[in-house]
């Protein structure tokens, strides 16, 4: 049996950034891949700063995404996914 | 208490020994009946390219899916296309990837000459057999299976099989049936073109005619133990720069969304001819 290590499916979501100025439907984003470098990939699209550390909020409970697990172990498939593409930033 | 010091492995020396002489640039030799170029960098084994009968020979790309790094270069000037198989010296010259245990030919240079020369009609060496998976993950970095390029992101998947060892991006998972021939044939020059420009890795299509899906891939079935944990670091990094390299162009020219009527009018002028 071939072992395809990453490759676990497509992964279909609406993602906005924290205005809403930007949203964008994803139709085809490998559930494998790391939630990080999704939501990089976003903020590229959605031509926000590439100096700013990105990541993704999942709208259905506001849970911050982990970066390096793969995006698809993080939200409910079973529902419409919403991400917010949010800047990793804190006060202090 | 007497500790035996072995000395690092000099691919130089040995490539006298194999016959190279120490040109300026290039020295050449012959093995098993192939072509060999050794020069600072990298050794370079040749072959005829595959009978025109063969359906292989019509494409300047690929082919995906064969054991060992072959695969098919058209030449810039002479526009013709013939096999190579490109090895990195690099990958020669760390003597720790050596173990003593070795069951491959001594010398690390003709073990991998040998490997070659097995796997130029497509065939895996007999007897050979994929290292465990772990160890081959504990080679491969920390997100290296992941390509960024701006918007697009493209994963790689490591392809382990007792007799198949591989690492593989896919570009584009099924090529849209509206994608028009002429602007198919687009696609296959960037993809000949990366093909040719870059090293160790193969780009392609593959599967079903009408919807292929794109791959790039870099494949050390067959390869010598000894130089793997230096030469898939190496493949990683050739594949992720091909890939990175050609994201964009494949990703924009196999997107049916995208109409544009200059890629078109190569074919008009083709059918106007006919």
């Amino acid at each position: 049996m071939s072992d395809r290590k990453g490759e676990a499916g497509v992964l279909r979501f609406e993602a906005a950034d924290v205005t809403g100025t930007h949203r964008v439907q994803v139709d085809d984003v490998a559930c494998g891949l790391p939630a990080g470098a999704v939501a990089m990939a976003l903020a590229s699209r959605m031509s926000l700063p590439e100096n700013v550390p990105w990541g993704l909020r999942d709208d259905s409970n506001s849970a911050l995404l982990d970066d390096d697990k793969p995006i698809g172990e993080q939200v409910n498939r079973a529902t419409d996914v919403k991400l917010t593409v949010t800047p990793k930033t804190h006060l202090g | 208490m007497a500790t035996t010091m072995q000395s690092p492995y000099d691919v130089r020396t040995a490539g006298e020994a194999a016959g190279f002489g120490r040109g300026r640039r290039e020295s050449t030799s012959r093995h098993r009946g192939l072509h060999v170029a050794f020069d600072r960098r990298w050794v370079t084994v040749r072959a005829k390219a595959a009978p025109k009968a063969d359906p292989e020979a019509q494409m300047p790309w690929g082919p995906l899916g064969k054991p060992g790094l072959w695969k098919t270069v058209v030449a810039e000037k002479a526009g013709r296309a013939r096999r190579e198989f490109h090895l990195p010296l690099a990958a020669l010259e760390d003597a720790d990837a050596w173990p003593d245990d070795r069951q491959e030919a001594d010398d690390p240079l003709r073990a991998c000459l040998d490997w070659a020369a097995a796997t130029v009609e497509g065939v895996v060496p007999d007897g050979w057999t994929s290292p465990p998976r772990g160890q081959v993950e504990a080679w491969i970095s920390s997100g290296g299976l992941v390509v960024r390029s701006g918007p697009l992101l493209c994963q790689g998947s490591l392809l382990h099989e007792p007799r198949r060892l591989a690492l593989s991006f896919r570009l584009v998972g099924e090529l849209s049936a509206e994608i028009t021939p002429a602007r198919r044939a687009w696609l296959g020059c960037v993809l000949a073109d990366a093909q040719s420009r870059w090293r160790m890795v193969r780009i392609g299509m593959e599967g079903a005619p009408d919807r292929p899906e794109v791959r790039a891939e870099v494949d050390w079935t067959g390869a010598p133990h000894g130089v793997l944990e230096a030469l898939v670091p190496i493949g990683l990094d050739a594949l992720r720069w091909v890939v990175a390299w050609s994201l964009w162009s494949v990703t924009f020219l196999s997107d049916a969304r995208v109409t544009c009527r200059a890629w078109e009018a190569a074919q008009r002028k083709e059918d106007e001819s006919s």
